[in-house]
């Protein structure tokens, strides 16, 4: 009872449980349109590829999230035109974002001082480091990613559903996947402040795959997932609360154990 | 009246040609079966006539045009399984996704759109499943559900590729069946392996390996003697390299 209390008068804990419910609204929304257009591992590529972002932001001195923010936009694109163009195996041209975001990200905050604590934040996230201001800029993000998914939302499911014929009818495709692309690196700023870059991935997608696996429809799935991911979010605050544990990685284990049962029991 | 035209029409990916010199018509209520080996250019002159390529050499003519660039005329059945079959859609989104342009943004069908929707899927006899999920559907009610969706735009020429691929025989008559039906109102286009098979609904047969031999069922009836029927498939059937 202590820690729910907490949660609404220490400000720290109501912060992360706002940022946790943001997230969760992301995950449900934006996992579940990764989940079906199967592009996890793109997602991953940008989440990634962010650490630059982070780390060239910390060597100037300027926001961490406004890196955040340019890395991920500018690898969305990237990798959209690079889809478009189709020469290179895509898998391939993936990892080497992946990596070499993250190699820039070590070399400038190498190059910084007293940088340890930091990286390992921005590696595993800090939802008790959460502030007002972030809170602000995250409502931010998530307005714009709502309403964009609110208005494009047919024309969405059909490029993923079926690509080719939404081209023949004429529906700009190529501008849809560099728009959902862009959504998912927004989507990818909000949840590193609260799982981080490395469990990113996990926390867009594990809710939308459980949600999947009970839900026919889209909408269904969306719903069920931002539940879910509010569920995961809330309970492993209380528990890396009540054992001390890095928060990221407690709601981490709880999705990944959640899912690779439900899966394996539905498949049984 | 002409409602495709190739005029030698040539079209290769990188140095190789995919297709040579391609000359055909196709007239208004035409029924065309497209057969030939994998890889013969079968899709390419789908993606030609509904302008996904552009091409090499010739040219072609949609609808009396040129520069026909507006595909709602077309309607096109893609294969079911390049598709995902158990993707979260129900089978009335599915076909109404038909009517999406570019500027369609929010939600909403109109209400005609989908009272056209329910005609056209009681007409393919999969009306009762309309609120169903595409996962809940066979294969073959699949199939339909892809032909509705190209119907819903009233197309006058409906392309299909494979259609039968992937149901068994007493789906595929079922669905050649329908598609005579719509026939006796729309032009039909269809790529297919079995030549024996469609010889009875078709009027034309392009055999298509590069290049291209039209040849005409018409003279073909019922009455005919088996003997000269058999000897005009074993024909085609050389010229397609089947």
């Amino acid at each position: 009872m202590e820690f729910f209390n907490s949660l609404f008068t220490v400000s720290f804990l109501r912060n992360a449980l706002l940022a946790g419910l943001m997230a969760s609204i992301v995950c449900g929304v934006m996992g579940s349109l990764v989940v079906v257009k199967r592009i996890s591992f793109v997602s991953g590529a940008i989440a990634h590829s962010v650490l630059g972002g982070i780390g060239i932001a910390y060597f100037l001195n300027i926001s961490p999230t406004i890196g955040t923010f340019v890395f991920a936009v500018f690898a969305a694109l990237l990798i959209s035109i690079i889809k478009q163009k189709k020469k290179e195996n895509e898998d391939t041209v993936l990892s080497a974002f992946w990596a070499i975001g993250m190699a820039i990200g070590i070399i400038f905050m190498s190059m910084t001082p007293g940088y340890n604590s930091n990286l390992m934040s921005y590696l595993f996230g800090n939802i008790l480091l959460v502030t007002t201001t972030d809170l602000w800029s995250l409502l931010a993000l998530l307005f714009v990613i709502i309403i964009t998914v609110v208005v494009f939302y047919r024309q969405f499911i059909a490029m993923i559903f079926d690509e080719e014929f939404a081209r023949l009818k004429k529906i700009k495709v190529n501008f849809l996947y560099t728009l959902l692309l862009i959504l998912i690196s927004l989507s990818v700023v909000i949840l590193i402040r609260v799982v981080g870059i490395i469990l990113v991935i996990a926390l867009l997608t594990l809710p939308a795959a459980i949600s999947r696996l009970f839900n026919r429809s889209i909408g269904g799935m969306m719903l069920w997932a931002s539940i879910l991911g509010l569920i995961f979010t809330l309970l492993g605050l209380w528990l890396s609360y009540l054992l001390n544990l890095p928060t990221g990685s407690v709601i981490i284990v709880l999705a990944g154990l959640t899912y690779i049962s439900l899966a394996l029991m539905k498949s049984h | 009246m002409k409602l495709v035209e190739f005029a030698d029409v040539s079209f290769n990916y990188d140095s190789s040609p995919t297709l040579i010199d391609i000359n055909f018509s196709i007239e208004k209520n035409d029924f065309v079966a497209i057969v030939g080996p994998n890889g013969g250019g079968k899709s390419t002159l789908l993606k030609l006539i509904l302008a996904q390529l552009a091409p090499s050499k010739g040219t072609i003519t949609i609808f009396g045009d040129k520069n026909y660039k507006s595909l709602e005329k077309l309607g096109y059945v893609p294969q079911f399984t390049t598709h995902q079959h158990d993707f979260p859609l129900r089978l009335i989104d599915m076909v109404l996704q038909s009517k999406l342009r570019n500027n369609s943004f929010f939600v909403r069908y109109s209400k005609q759109d989908k009272e056209r929707a329910t005609e056209i899927l009681k007409m393919l006899k999969i009306g009762e499943y309309k609120d169903r999920f595409l996962s809940e559907l066979s294969g073959g009610q699949r199939q339909r559900a892809l032909i509705a969706r190209a119907l819903i735009d009233d197309p006058e020429i409906l392309i299909l590729d494979e259609p039968t691929a992937s149901v068994d025989i007493s789906v595929e008559q079922d669905i050649y069946d329908i598609l005579k039906e719509l026939n006796k109102n729309i032009t039909i286009l269809l790529v297919t392996h079995d030549v024996s098979f469609v010889s009875k609904y078709v009027n034309k047969v392009f055999c298509v390996n590069r290049y291209l031999h039209a040849h005409k069922l018409d003279d073909l009836t019922d009455n005919d003697a088996q003997e000269v029927y058999n000897k005009s498939m074993k024909m085609i059937k050389h010229q397609c390299g089947l």
